[in-house]
């Protein structure tokens, strides 16, 4: 914006922006102030304002015990199930998707439009549709309670495949050629064309992926029953027991702040990749 | 280097269009041959068949003495170079050149000699490690230019190199590949629309038109005996005049616009109706000698030519453009006293079109 505008013009959707800050954020903090305050305190239904003396006491606690009773984990080794299970999901997404839609734009096999329908059809069945069949397919296999079994059924992705695809269209077609020229096979111009010109638009869907594997619940809470599998969105939900006063509500929300932590971290790291992913493209 | 023959080649699209209808053409060793013609009439299918990026529906293609038909374009022992460039946007400029060397097996240290002697050559020694995103358009063409010469192939092949350029960098670049060609002396084949780069650049240029080849032949032949009417048109600006004529009986002579001109040798036709054709420059003016007169509807002043167009003051009233040297203060309304000379007459045939 090069015009110069009035005060108030300016000052009003500096507010509105504030504003929209302070209430997704209040809960994040509140969060924050009753990881470190003492369990009794949040139980008997006064929430305070400002941070207590138990800080670095929970979160050492939760990292390192969990909660206290015995079938509990340390939320250390969550954290590191979840980054995993996210870091499959994420990359195996990426990698199958890439490849289908290359197969899909550059190949003329028959049927190549009937399978490019049947991966978009997949669109409308998520995990929670075919839950029962999944479940019993991964059972049968013996993959309960495996990282195989926690990210094999989510990995496929249409949405990806088309986000390729579509990007993959805009490459011209005077590129294939000059590669076929130069002596370069369809998986040379994969490797040293295709793929570094889709580097900021795979960073773009990392992102979204990551997001997305770490934030799974349904599929790891059937799919997991040994609590060394547990990763930590369900470890959270897990430490909530029915009686208020046995919570131990400041470790909870000690967990919730460090869950919330590898996705903070990857936006932040990828945000000038993710953002040029979306707008830009370097052709 | 190579010589190159297409033989009765054709293209059908899947679907049905017919975009080449079966081209024969001789390319000797080193020649420099152009295409040209509209926008659509296939020259690019042909460029593209000769290079194995489309099928040939039938006949042949040989590259020295191998029928290439089946012969994969990595193979072809040919370069190309786009209108678009098609630089790889991910890769310096000197990676774009070494690309198709490397690919083939070459080792680095011959790699980089070539890719320094092309550079060199085209002026580009300071451009090698930079992005073809931080070019201007001229060097991006040279950089595509330079992918092509590395290969040191067969044959170049150009798909309108210059028409992403601007008009005054366009007529160094076209220069520059004429001397570029003739300096290494690779066999070529050059596609336009553009019928200043066909009559400049061209040994051999081949005149297209919906599929066809119309004329094959030296450009000054080309234009000095068009052998149909729309070559003769589509090559010189202003384009060939055409006028209704009459043959005289004992095919010696033609009434253009009820003046009879003596032809210098004869002619003959299957009907004594006639088209004459004139070159806008051919016609002479001036009150001596004039044999018909022009009522001048527009003027354009070029500078260094003034073009008149009118029409003829007979029965038809013909259309005529008059292409004058230097600047004529002359004013719509007036009449041009005009004389078409026997020896600046193309007669073609009115149906066929061919030259008689
Ligand atoms: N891939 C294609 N499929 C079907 N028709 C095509 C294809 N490419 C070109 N054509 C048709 O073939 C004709 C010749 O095209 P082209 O060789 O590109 O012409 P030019 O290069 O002379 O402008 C045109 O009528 C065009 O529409
Ligand atoms: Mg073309």
């Amino acid at each position: 914006m090069v015009e110069r505008r009035s005060m108030l013009a300016r000052l009003v959707p500096h507010v509105i922006l504030c504003l929209g800050v302070a209430i997704l954020a209040f809960p994040v903090y509140l969060c924050f102030v009753g990881s470190s305050h003492p369990q009794d305190v949040i139980s008997n239904g006064q929430m305070p304002l400002v941070p207590g003396h138990l800080l670095t006491e929970s979160y050492w606690l939760a990292l390192t015990r969990g909660v206290a009773r015995t079938s509990s984990e340390p939320v250390g080794l969550m954290l590191l199930n979840s980054l995993t299970m996210a870091l499959i999901i994420a990359s195996g997404k990426i990698a199958i998707s890439i490849i289908s839609s290359f197969a899909v734009v550059y190949f003329k096999f028959p049927f190549r439009m009937a399978a490019f329908w049947m991966i978009f059809i997949t669109l409308m069945l998520p995990v929670e549709v075919r839950i029962y069949p999944t479940y019993k397919v991964v059972a049968d296999l013996g993959m309960l309670d495996t990282y195989a079994g926690l990210t094999v059924p989510l990995i496929a992705s249409a949405t990806a495949t088309l986000f390729f695809r579509q990007f993959f269209l805009t490459i011209p077609d005077e590129l294939v050629e000059a590669s076929k020229l130069d002596g370069a096979g369809p998986m040379k111009f994969f490797w040293d064309t295709v793929l570094p010109l889709s580097r900021t638009n795979i960073a773009a869907l990392f992102v979204i992926l990551f997001i997305y594997g770490w934030n799974q619940y349904l599929w790891p809470l059937l799919i997991t029953t040994r609590s060394d599998m547990q990763t930590v969105v369900i470890g959270i939900k897990k430490m909530i027991v029915t009686q208020d006063a046995l919570t131990e509500w400041n470790i909870v929300m000690a967990t919730a702040m460090l869950a919330m932590l590898p996705p903070v971290a990857v936006v932040v790291l990828m945000q000038r990749w993710f953002v040029r992913g979306l707008v830009e493209t370097e052709k | 280097m190579a010589s190159l023959s297409l033989d009765n080649v054709k293209k059908v699209y899947p679907g049905g269009v017919e975009a080449v209808k079966g081209v024969s053409l001789q390319v000797p060793d080193r020649a420099f041959v152009v295409l040209v013609g509209p926008s659509g009439c296939g020259k690019s299918t042909l460029l593209r068949m000769i290079a194995g990026l489309e099928t040939i529906t039938s006949g042949t293609v040989k590259i020295g003495d191998r029928i290439v038909n089946d012969v994969e374009p990595a193979n072809r022992d040919i370069a190309m170079v786009f209108q678009n460039y098609a630089l790889y946007p991910h890769m310096k400029v000197f990676d774009n050149m070494a690309y198709g060397l490397r690919n083939r097996g070459m080792g680095e240290p011959e790699v980089k000699r070539r890719v320094d002697e092309a550079a060199r050559l085209l002026e580009i020694g300071q451009l090698l490690d930079r992005k073809p995103r931080q070019l201007s358009g001229g060097q991006r063409q040279r950089v595509a230019m330079g992918r092509a010469i590395v290969r040191q192939p067969a044959a170049f092949l150009f798909d309108e190199p210059l028409s992403n350029l601007d008009a005054k960098l366009r007529v160094q670049m076209r220069v520059e590949i004429k001397k570029l060609q003739r300096d290494i002396g690779t066999t070529s084949i050059y596609v336009t629309h553009d019928q200043v780069e066909a009559m400049t650049m061209a040994d051999i240029l081949v005149v297209m038109n919906a599929g066809s080849a119309e004329q094959i032949d030296t450009p000054r032949e080309i234009y000095q005996r068009p052998r149909t009417t729309f070559v003769a048109s589509f090559i010189g600006s202003p384009s060939m005049n055409f006028l209704p004529a009459k043959l005289t009986g004992d095919g010696k002579g033609v009434i253009v616009g009820g003046v009879p001109i003596a032809l210098t040798g004869g002619a003959h036709a299957a009907a004594s109706t006639i088209t004459v054709g004139v070159r806008p420059e051919e016609i002479v003016v001036g009150a001596d000698g004039a044999t018909h007169t022009v009522a001048i509807d527009v003027i354009e002043h070029l500078g260094a030519d003034t073009i008149v167009h009118g029409k003829l003051v007979a029965d038809g009233a013909a259309a005529l453009t008059v292409r004058l040297v230097g600047y004529w203060p002359l004013a719509p309304g007036e009449i041009l006293p005009v004389a078409l000379h026997a020896r600046a007459l193309h007669l073609f045939d009115p149906t066929t079109g061919q030259r008689l």
